[in-house]
């Protein structure tokens, strides 16, 4: 099937995925009653005799019908509702806090990929020596560690021992009033690039500072798990029939790995890598709070506990959208990457 | 199936996966005898609750009462660790069975029958994966009401499209292969042919996936627990309890590991755990490649 | 062989790191605390950012609006750049200093406060301040009355009712006027004299510029524009978001979810402010907070009671304890349960297995639970010595406080002696069964109940509490509300220092708490609305002492504790006092300073 026209498939069914997916979390939210609801709006034991007017004015006992539809058509003039949890429109939450996200993401994501796939290599062509053994036992540590216990033993050790070496936020104080004041212009607000825009050195700086910790916490937890992926589907490469054969024709053992095992390797590494970029808004929450570096994630953390389902269905949306698309990418990598796959071809 | 003499003997014979296979062994026995292990005090109505000595927040040391010490609001750290072997079983081994299930299942007919029926679950995948995991498992806890058994049904939920995507990829990946082909040829059905020919290869980056996230549950299950939506405050649960040291992994200044045991132990605990089932997903690997020739 | 090896040699190396990992900090624990006996030491705190004063909260603001805010994390920010007509006088909750009133006079007979407004007072977007300013500012309060606001303030002591709608515009403009350069307030009760000053030293009482806000689409100070503003949306009102005060300092950025940061205005009416710039970042992470601290990044951080150990041996921190909060906690007893789908009563009759639904409604069960409390092993154990024990509602430090009220102790035979007499000797034979509720994550509360229940079980096995724990917003409140509760926990903080505040809701028929466990009654209800009313101040405090001997001889609920507050301020921060009713921790910043000397 043609590219192109498959692109464009995949991209009209965004449409369904999106109403699913809300209708889905509306459709849990109803689980809760009214009074349930109503707790977004009234936080405070002073406030409970306001109760019944909040839930008349939210129209939080109508049906699920109309409940949704007065959504639906709101989000179709643009309006996505207001997140009480951080007092402002949800479009404006997703502003302002995702800059943060894609920094890490940014920063994150191909040194977790990177790393992983390397030690994974690696270990598979070591196998069963010490350096498959070692680059194994790391792995199996930097999974099993609570994202919270790592990053607040390098806090500990990189901002306390270190006397402020590396600290927590994204500025300073002094740098964060200096980006916010002219002359600085804030195209992006990801600090990194915005200091690169604006040419100056000491923000990038101060910004990267800021992002070793975050970074290298995320990276150690995940990275283990692409290394294993990647180590476990080389292994399974290194034995098919065509490594075989290359290695019989005398190519280098180099060569047989790089140019045939990998990429064959690399197709369920390429699935999960998907789910690396996508999925670290989930997995940044601990670490955006630990590090004082809210992004989207911490967030979406906080409309979900306080069920503010304005912002709930924002995230939902907006994260759907992303996979979505994610998976695309990953689909017609599939394709380039092993010539056997042919897109959406049905058993004959 | 496999020769069990067989398999056994290969388990035996490795290190490595000897190591892993009595790791489990030595979890599951603490799991049974855990009443004997750590017996529930008199008049202490709910086992899986731990009990308290006292009511200061600030952990104690380890002393002849308590062997691993007291956590946050003085639950004893022996008990939680040896009644969380039982939790975490159970959760484990129920959310990922359902779920490779439920995920086999699913992803093989997406993968090998392609057409309306990939596409169909496929978008239904999407649907799932496109939700914030977090949220998804925090909305179905919050609505079914906090338990331990809403956890499993949450995490359930979020973590099968994951091993639909996966077989499906990779079944993907061999239906042009030679001997599905031939299989085809000979007339096998095909339910035949996922089973007996097109699964069995395609399931090891998923038995791996599997192993490693028995490690993954238990610590989602921890995060749960941890924002007031998994096993009640107090409950024996390894995640619980690391989650209960959370602010006192670093100690007053000047004595900056004080509270050492509060999460280290249970943290090894959790820690071997994946081991073992690392090693043993590892060493199963081996195993039940076909290509590895019988010795 | 070399393979066998290689994996003998990783066992061996996992089994050594594991040992390590245990051995490592057990060894230098049992070193570093034989230092524990040393004097205060702590690591040398540097002195950063000169001229900027940064904190870290774990309260966010949820508006910018005087007239919408009830909460202290937004009552902190507008305390700094708004300013009200009169403020406390230092730390002294019954006596004022003017503010942007020059003076402020009372006419007995008119009933009627009069205040004079300052001259050259000048707003942060270059307005100037007038009584036209202060009228504004309260109308609009008054016709916006925000859903869940703090209006009803405003409303009790002008015309004597809570919202809006029990009135017209035309009473609102009545009740406040200007004259000349003057504004009257009409007060509906001689009784509510101070409480009117303590009211509008709040947040709720700050001066907005007229034209600014209408300007900027806010109500035009016509009757006709009401319906446009009244109880509009939260976040569509423009000073939700922007602010124009008097205060020395005025809004940087709001940068929501993560922190907010003011800076001096140079044209104030008083002595400029000490600080350049006020930040406050929000850090829910309580080791972080710590570090921050410790590394000299913040000047003052929230502890919770719990973490104090951790930083009390600190020298460079100054440490202020024991200041009298003005907010409480106690344990509530449901005396009309709604049984139709309640799990917490168990099979719903006194049969061993439950509890009937007016269980609570005989007097002598509710005694024979006081006594059973233990009072002391709460305040040492689970507030670690930071509380006292308040014997009513009406705690120390508000005006009609008795220090000599009598108080239930911990009394197991007086316990048992009740629990005989209860429902005629049925309780005690039967013995009853039902499940309390903690909102979960409110540890004290949880461990609270655990010492009743286990009080309670000791003295009578067949007395059996269970304890468990919901989210508060999805769990407790909804159950509240429909009274299926049966023993659950609650707190209060003051909204001004008057005994009014406290009494109300915890013993008036329809007050937040006495209504939802159906304690209150109509001649109880008489004698709190004569002692608010009562003008005679000796009058006044021994109708409130006879309230709180209501509430012993009553024992409605059992209380707690009341809170007494810490801060942790760097060394270099000075001119902290403090007072009760300053929505924020960090103090009166505006008589502040930091210096590295």
């Amino acid at each position: 099937m043609e590219l192109r026209a498959y692109i464009i498939r995949r991209l009209l069914l965004l449409v369904p995925v999106l109403l699913g997916v809300t209708l889905f979390i509306f459709g849990i939210t109803m689980l809760f009653t009214p009074t349930q609801r109503a707790m977004l709006y009234v936080r405070d034991v002073k406030q409970l005799a306001d109760m019944p007017a909040v839930i008349e004015r939210y129209g939080l006992d109508r049906p699920f019908v109309v409940q949704y539809g007065n959504w639906l058509g709101q989000v179709f003039q643009g309006n996505l509702g207001y997140s009480k949890v951080v007092s402002q429109p949800v479009t404006d939450a997703i502003f302002q806090f995702l800059p943060a996200t894609v920094e890490l993401a940014i920063f994150a994501t191909p040194l977790i990929i990177l790393l992983g796939v390397v030690f994974g290599t690696t270990a598979a062509a070591h196998k069963d020596k010490p350096l498959d053994h070692g680059t194994r036992v790391v792995a199996i540590l930097g999974w099993s560690l609570p994202t919270f216990w790592l990053g607040l033993i390098l806090l500990m050790i990189f901002y306390g021992f270190l006397t402020g070496f590396l600290p927590p936020g994204r500025l300073s104080v002094q740098m964060d009033l200096l980006v916010n004041a002219a002359p600085f212009i804030r195209y992006t607000h990801i600090n990194t690039i915005d200091a690169i825009l604006n040419l100056n050195g000491a923000v990038l700086l101060e910004a990267l500072r800021h992002l070793v910790l975050p970074v290298v916490t995320l990276t150690v937890v995940q990275m283990a798990f692409i290394m294993r992926l990647m180590r476990s589907s080389m292994l399974e490469s290194l034995g098919k029939g065509y490594v075989l054969t290359a290695r019989a024709k005398g190519l280098s053992e180099r060569v047989v790995i790089r140019k045939h095992a990998r990429r064959n390797a690399l197709i369920p590494v390429i699935t999960v890598s998907g789910y690396v970029f996508a999925g670290l808004a989930n997995g940044v929450v601990i670490t955006e709070t630990i590090f004082n570096f809210k992004g989207i994630g911490w967030w979406a953390w906080q409309a979900a506990i306080n069920l503010d389902i304005p912002s709930v269905l924002g995230f939902a949306l907006f994260n759907a959208f992303l996979f979505v698309l994610v998976n695309l990418v990953v689909d017609v990598l599939y394709t380039r990457v092993d010539p056997r796959v042919r897109l959406g071809q049905a058993v004959q | 199936m496999k020769d069990w003499r067989f398999v056994v003997r290969q388990l035996v014979r490795n290190p490595l996966s000897l190591m892993g296979l009595i790791l489990i062994v030595i979890f599951i026995i603490i799991a049974i005898f855990a009443p004997l292990i750590a017996p529930t005090p008199e008049g202490h109505q709910r086992p899986y609750m731990i009990p308290r000595d006292g009511y200061r927040a600030a952990p104690e040391p380890p002393d002849e009462d308590h062997i691993f010490g007291t956590t946050q609001g003085q639950y004893d750290i022996f008990y939680g660790v040896i009644w969380g072997t039982r939790s975490a079983f159970q959760v484990a081994l129920l959310v990922i069975g359902i779920t490779l299930l439920v995920g086999l299942v699913l992803g093989s007919l997406a993968g090998y029958f392609g057409g309306i029926i990939d596409e169909v679950i496929m978008r239904i995948t999407d649907i799932f994966l496109a939700f914030p995991a977090l949220i998804l498992a925090m909305a179905i806890v919050a609505a079914i009401g906090p338990s331990l058994r809403s956890v499993m049904i949450a995490l359930t939920a979020v973590w099968w499209p994951s091993y639909a995507r996966l077989i499906r990829g990779d079944i993907l990946a061999l239906r042009e292969e030679d001997y599905i082909e031939a299989s085809r040829g000979l007339g096998a059905s095909s339910a035949r042919v996922i089973l007996r020919h097109a699964l069995p290869n395609a399931i090891y980056p998923t038995l791996i996936m599997a192993s490693l996230d028995i490690g993954a549950v238990v610590l989602a299950a921890a995060a749960l627990s941890f924002l007031g939506l998994g096993a009640p405050e107090g409950y024996a649960d390894w995640g619980q309890l690391t989650s209960f040291a959370r602010n006192w992994i670093v100690g007053p200044p000047g004595e900056p590991l004080k509270h050492w045991y509060a999460v280290t132990i249970p943290g090894l605990f959790i820690l071997f755990f994946v081991l073992g089932w690392n090693l043993l997903g590892d060493a199963f690997r081996d195993i039940f490649d076909p290509r590895l020739a019988r010795r | 062989m070399s393979k066998r090896f290689s994996k003998m040699a990783l066992l061996v190396l996992i089994g050594l790191l594991c040992l390590a990992l245990v051995a490592f900090p057990a060894c230098t624990t049992t070193g570093e605390q034989q230092e524990e006996e040393e004097e205060e030491g702590g690591p040398a705190i540097p002195y950063k950012n000169d001229g900027i004063f940064v904190q870290m909260t774990i309260g966010e603001p949820e508006t910018l609006d005087p007239a919408a805010s009830y909460d202290n994390a937004s009552g902190e920010i507008i305390d700094l750049v708004y300013e009200t007509l009169v403020d406390y006088d230092g730390g002294d909750v019954g006596n004022f200093v003017g503010q942007l009133a020059t003076d402020f006079v009372w006419d007995g007979a008119a009933l009627t406060w009069t205040f004079t407004i300052r001259e050259g007072v000048k707003f942060h977007e270059g307005g100037d301040l007038s009584a036209e300013d202060v009228e504004y500012s309260f109308e609009r309060a008054m016709i916006y009355d925000r859903l869940g606001g703090p209006v009803w303030m405003l409303f009790e002591p002008l015309l004597g009712g809570y919202e809006f709608v029990e009135f017209t515009y035309p009473d609102v403009d009545a009740a406040v006027e200007v004259d000349g350069n003057t504004v009257v307030f009409k007060l509906v009760e001689a009784g509510y004299r101070l409480i009117w000053l303590q009211t509008i030293c709040g947040g709720w009482g700050s001066i907005l510029d007229k034209e600014w806000c209408i300007a900027n689409g806010e109500w035009d100070g016509t009757e006709a524009d009401i319906p446009n503003h009244y109880q509009q949306e939260d976040g569509t009102t423009y000073p939700w978001n922007n602010m124009n005060g008097t205060g020395p300092w005025k809004l940087n950025e709001w940068e929501h979810g993560v922190q907010w940061k003011l800076e001096r205005f140079d044209d104030y009416w008083r002595e400029p402010a000490p600080f350049d710039f006020v930040i406050s970042q929000l850090v829910e992470e309580w080791t972080t907070r710590k570090q921050a601290l410790l590394a000299g990044d913040v000047d003052f951080v929230l502890v919770d009671k719990m973490y104090i150990p951790e930083v009390e041996n600190v020298a460079d921190l100054t440490k202020l304890k024991d200041l009298p909060e003005l907010s409480t906690a106690a344990l509530f007893m449901n005396q009309a349960i709604d049984a139709v789908d309640n799990d917490y009563i168990g099979t719903g009759l006194l049969d061993g297995n439950g509890i009937p639904p007016d269980f609570f409604s005989d007097e002598d069960v509710r005694k024979g639970f006081c006594y059973a409390f233990d009072y002391e092993t709460a305040i040492t154990d689970i507030m670690l010595g930071e509380a006292i024990s308040p014997a009513s509602p009406v705690v120390s430090g508000l005006l009609g406080y008795n220090p000599n009220a009598e108080a239930y102790t911990y009394d197991l035979e007086k316990a048992e002696e009740h629990l005989r007499a209860a429902w005629g000797g049925e309780v005690w034979e039967k013995g009853f069964k039902f499940t309390a509720i903690y909102n979960s994550g409110n540890d004290q509360r949880k461990a609270a109940m655990e010492i009743l229940a286990e009080n309670l079980f000791a003295i009578n096995p067949k007395f059996q509490v269970a304890v468990a724990g919901l989210p508060w917003g999805t769990g407790v409140v909804p159950l509240l509300r429909s009274y299926r509760l049966v023993l659950y926990a609650c707190g209060w903080g003051a909204d001004y220092p008057h005994a009014h505040n406290f009494v109300y809701p915890f013993m008036a028929k329809t007050g937040t708490f006495s209504k939802f466990m159906a304690s209150g009654y109509d001649e109880l209800d008489a004698k709190i609305n004569a002692a608010l009313l009562e003008t005679d101040p000796q009058e006044q405090q021994d109708k409130y002492y006879e309230i709180q001997q209501i509430w012993h001889d009553d024992a409605p609920a059992i209380m707690l504790w009341q809170a007494t507050g810490r801060r942790w301020f760097t060394k270099y921060v000075h001119g902290f006092f403090f007072n009760p009713m300053i929505p924020g921790d960090a103090g009166p910043l505006y008589y502040m300073s930091k210096s590295a000397s």
